[in-house]
């Protein structure tokens, strides 16, 4: 039988399966209608009483100068003024080099998709979509992408050349993904992350986790609590609607790594316990993470990436 | 049923041995295509069940396996080919010889005879209707006919061919033997004729006025003879008692004659005295007819095929339907279905099916077949969930797909149930009254010219040896004989009487023909009567020669007749022979040469027999060869029996 994948193989990579990096680097066009900075739109997730300590712009000092027309009053520096008898303002200026992490996972559990793209691609194009936001914003970006067996780390920088630079590791990374090559999942790779990460990220940094969430545990939860004591942690989950909920199409066969599994899905019963497990293990990874202050972005494969992230962060939303 | 029988009932034994199959041969597994997803964990988890670590070995369901013995019980029943035993057919063997003399002297032409409707009618039209009705009644004996005048002859042979008989009767006329009555010769050579015969019986029935003239044996004398030999004569006397003259019944001659041999005299009109013959024909010489009885075995070694594959395509199909819940899609295609297998027959002159309706079946069988091939595919099921760009980069272990997995082989065991239910038959069953070769139609031209000596001994004798040959190579196919010269006749009608043709045959010379010239195209077309009569058949010509001015009667009875034509010239390769060939094209004449063996009658006598034949026989037999196929269905059905071999059901529990 000629298999398309290997078809696939030969002239490129089949688009929604896998990124390709000039639709990251196109990524760069979509990336508007939302903001990381502290002053959030009203409908955006970040704003309102969860997002009061996403640090922001106005808070470094910058010079103290002559007063001028417009200047905010209450800036005025009184010291200063009556040492000199004349008007002096305070100026501060937009904390402009906050670093910006993104957590980019491309393991094996994120080849998968059911609909339109693989949650790779998902994470991919998120990460794209949020790099050249905070390059936009004039502040830092900095990527540890990690796979099964690999970290790799891109250190912080504002340039675009670091934005394809990490571009670039998403994309290779992304491409070494295949079934047939016998990519062992490795669960601890998340927290190898997140160890990382902890590291870095030293203090009021935003760290992005761009992931399925796959292989948390207790001492993720740690890392996390961690890290979100000193910066602000945004989670994009990224999901998939098959994860979320099985269909009702008879008797299917399940694999994974060369074990299967046959399940007949037109129980009912059966998806509704499907379903249920799934919302659960959902809602108590949202609450421990709300109850650090760290919202969460659901990223569905189904759906446009920028759009998601648009309606979670956007000022307008849509309907 | 009493008369079902095994065949081969030893091969039941063959039952147990799927237990062995199945103890014995390694169990089958076929991987299925599974989709690789993240969270088969936590969908185990939530099932309650552990995935399987590579191929399972399929388990059939407590009906699988019902089923399946089923089927294995059918075939071996199959193999073991049961057979239903038909009521005996039976064909009487004539034990008693009849002759009939009849009287065609002067005075049978006298009309003095008042028949039972009132008429007036002459002595031979009497006699005609008395032995019509005579013969209609004696089925199963053989019965030679002589006519006497001035002189006796034989008319007829013994022979079983009653209807030969009357119609040889028909042709008689007032006269044809001369005009005189030699009542004592025609007993005398009756004697002679029942010499010749072995059977003990011996019963002469005289039709006659009576009125000897001019016999050199007197009556009374010859029936003294007969007495002597066991023959018994009874007289039936025709003419009215009451004349007188030279034509009056001499009934005192008639009555001493009967008397002599312990025969009965009657009077044609005297319908309880000829009742009184017959009854004593039927009784006094009690009917001794050998039997030759067979009972037949019909093959029905496909009722048990047809019930294994009813159940086999049964139990799929409902499973196939239920699981697809496709109930409400009914077959369609009946139409083109009923088209097909009547073109596939037509192509194929011998090769056919014993019941082609069975081949019907093919279709919901194909039908469910591509139906189980298109759901054996575990993957399909994916196809809607799944976008296709990336299912194909989602696909686990390969599904291997064999060649002739267990699919393959119901495809291919439906496929041979059908055929072997359907009964390909290409050759009859060999059966003891062979009378299922067509009719033949022999047109000799008996003319100065096939007295020719150029063949040994002269052209007209060797075709008649070769008649003989061919007659005998033919056993008791019909065969007509017509000879023609200025004029055609038909020596004798078709007949499955080889000695009564070969007795014609014999006696065909130049001499007796009417008119001399050529009357080929008549001869045809009085052929093709005879064949029509006789259901259908072909026509040898054996002919030297063919006159020129034949040529447009012979190409206007070919545009109306399809009756195919062998030519045979008794003739040496030369000159001559391409010529005749030339002309006989005219009726699109396929020529067998005349070889020095028996070659030619040979191959005469197998074209003869698949001679396109308009009527069935009736006693046609086709034998059932798709019996053969059983051993092959056993072998295919064993393989069912091997742990996991199974037909995919989908991808079900």
């Amino acid at each position: 039988m000629a298999r398309p994948q290997r078809k696939a193989r030969d002239d490129g990579k089949v688009p929604g399966a896998y990124t390709r990096l000039q639709d990251l680097v196109n990524m760069r066009h979509r990336a508007r209608g939302f903001s990381f900075l502290p002053r959030q739109p009203v409908h955006s997730l970040l704003a309102g009483r969860h997002t009061s300590r996403l640090r922001g712009r106005g808070l470094n000092f910058e010079e103290i100068r002559r007063y001028q027309p417009g200047d905010d009053i209450r800036q005025i520096d009184w010291k200063v003024t009556a040492r000199t008898r004349r008007t002096h303002s305070r100026v501060f200026t937009e904390e402009r080099e906050r670093v910006t992490l993104l957590l980019v996972d491309q393991r094996i559990g994120m080849f998968f998709g059911s609909r339109k793209r693989m949650k790779s691609v998902t994470a991919a194009e998120a990460a794209a979509l949020a790099a050249w936001r905070v390059l936009e914003q004039q502040d830092r970006v900095g990527a540890l992408i990690f796979n099964d067996s690999e970290l790799i780390e891109v250190r912080p920088q504002r340039s675009s050349s670091a934005v394809m630079r990490i571009l670039q590791h998403i994309v290779e990374q992304n491409h070494a993904l295949d079934l047939q090559s016998g990519i062992r999942g490795n669960p601890g790779m998340f927290n190898e992350a997140l160890r990382r990460c902890d590291r870095l990220a030293k203090h009021d940094a935003l760290v992005c986790i761009i992931s399925d969430g796959a292989g948390q545990d207790e001492e993720s939860r740690h890392l996390l609590t961690r890290i979100a004591h000193r910066n602000d942690v945004l989670f994009g989950f990224v999901h998939d609607p098959l994860e979320a909920d099985l269909p009702a199409a008879g008797p299917l066969v399940f694999e994974d790594a060369g074990a299967q599994l046959e399940v007949d899905t037109s129980q009912s019963r059966l998806r509704d316990r499907y379903r249920e497990d799934f919302e659960a293990t959902r809602a108590s990874g949202r609450h421990f993470l709300l109850h650090r202050e760290t919202p969460v972005i659901p990223l569905s494969t189904a759906e446009d990436v920028a759009e998601q992230i648009r309606r979670r962060l956007g000022g307008v939303r849509r309907r | 049923m009493s008369n079902l029988t095994l065949a081969h009932p030893w091969l039941l034994l063959l039952l147990p041995l799927p237990l062995l199959f199945w103890w014995l041969v390694p169990p089958h597994s076929e991987p299925r295509r599974g989709l690789v997803v993240p969270f088969l964990p936590r969908l185990a988890a939530v099932v309650g069940r552990d995935p399987s670590r590579g191929a399972a070995v399929a388990r059939g369901s407590l009906l699988r396996w019902l089923v399946v013995w089923f089927c294995w019980l059918c075939a071996v029943v199959a193999v073991a080919r049961p057979q239903v035993i038909e009521p005996p057919i039976t064909r009487e063997q004539p034990v008693r010889d009849l002759l009939l003399a009849v009287d065609l002297s002067g005075s049978m032409a006298t009309r003095d005879f008042t028949d039972a409707s009132g008429e007036t009618v002459d002595r031979l039209t009497a006699v005609k209707a008395v032995l019509d009705d005579f013969l209609a009644r004696r089925q199963g004996d053989r019965v030679g006919l002589i006519f006497f005048g001035s002189a006796a002859f034989v008319q007829a042979p013994f022979t079983e061919d009653l209807q030969v008989c009357r119609e040889l009767l028909d042709e008689a006329q007032v006269r044809m033997a001369g005009p005189q009555t030699a009542f004592g010769d025609a007993l005398g050579l009756a004697i002679n004729v029942f010499e010749r015969s072995t059977v003990k019986e011996r019963v002469l029935i005289a039709l006659t006025d009576g009125n000897d003239t001019s016999s050199q044996v007197p009556p009374e004398k010859a029936a003294q003879i007969a007495a002597d030999k066991g023959i018994v004569i009874h007289t039936v006397a025709v003419g009215d008692p009451r004349a007188a003259g030279e034509d009056a019944l001499d009934e005192v001659t008639l009555k001493k004659v009967s008397a002599a041999t312990d025969g009965l005299y009657s009077h044609a009109t005297d319908r309880s005295q000829l009742q009184a013959i017959y009854d004593q024909l039927n009784a006094l010489e009690t009917r001794q007819v050998d039997t030759l009885s067979q009972r037949p075995r019909r093959d029905v070694y496909w009722w048990p095929l047809a019930l294994s594959l009813i159940v086999s395509i049964g139990y799929l199909g409902a499973g196939l339907l239920w699981r697809q819940r496709l109930a409400a899609r009914h077959l369609g295609g009946a139409g083109l279905a009923a088209a097909a297998p009547a073109g596939l027959l037509t192509a194929i002159e011998q090769f056919h099916f014993i019941r082609p309706e069975w081949l019907l079946a093919l279709f919901p069988a194909l039908l469910l077949w591509w139906g189980l091939q298109r759901q054996s595919d575990a993957g399909r099921a994916w196809r809607g969930i799944i976008d296709p760009h990336l299912l194909a980069q989602l696909w686990g272990s390969e599904q291997r797909r064999r060649r002739f997995g267990p699919l393959a082989w119901i495809g291919l065991s439906w496929l041979l149930l059908i055929i072997a239910i359907a009964g390909p038959s290409w050759t009859h069953e060999p059966s003891p009254f062979a009378d299922d070769t067509a009719a033949l139609a022999i047109v000799v031209k008996v003319s100065p010219s096939m007295e020719t000596e150029d063949v040994q001994p002269s052209r007209l004798e060797r075709a008649t040896l070769k008649i003989h040959d061919l007659l005998e190579a033919r056993g008791k196919a019909k065969t007509a004989l017509i000879a023609y010269a200025g004029s055609a006749h038909r020596v004798m009608p078709a007949t499955g009487d080889a000695g009564i043709i070969n007795t014609f045959a014999q006696a065909l010379t130049p001499e007796i023909m009417p008119e001399t010239g050529d009357a080929a195209a008549e001869a045809l077309a009085l052929a093709e009567q005879s064949l029509a009569e006789a259901g259908g058949g072909s026509i040898l010509w054996i002919t030297d020669s063919i006159a020129p001015e034949q040529a447009g009667p012979l190409a206007d009875w070919r545009k109306t007749s399809k009756v195919r034509v062998r030519l045979w010239p008794p003739l040496l390769p030369g000159k001559e022979r391409d010529d005749l060939e030339k002309q006989a094209s005219a009726v699109r004449a396929s020529l067998q040469t005349l070889s020095a063996d028996d070659s030619d009658v040979q191959a005469l006598a197998n074209a003869a027999r698949f001679a396109q034949s308009f009527g069935s026989d009736g006693q046609t037999r086709w034998a059932e060869s798709g019996y053969w196929l059983t051993p092959l269905l056993v072998l295919m059905t064993l393989l069912y029996f091997r742990r996991g071999w199974m037909v995919p059901r989908g991808v079900g529990a």
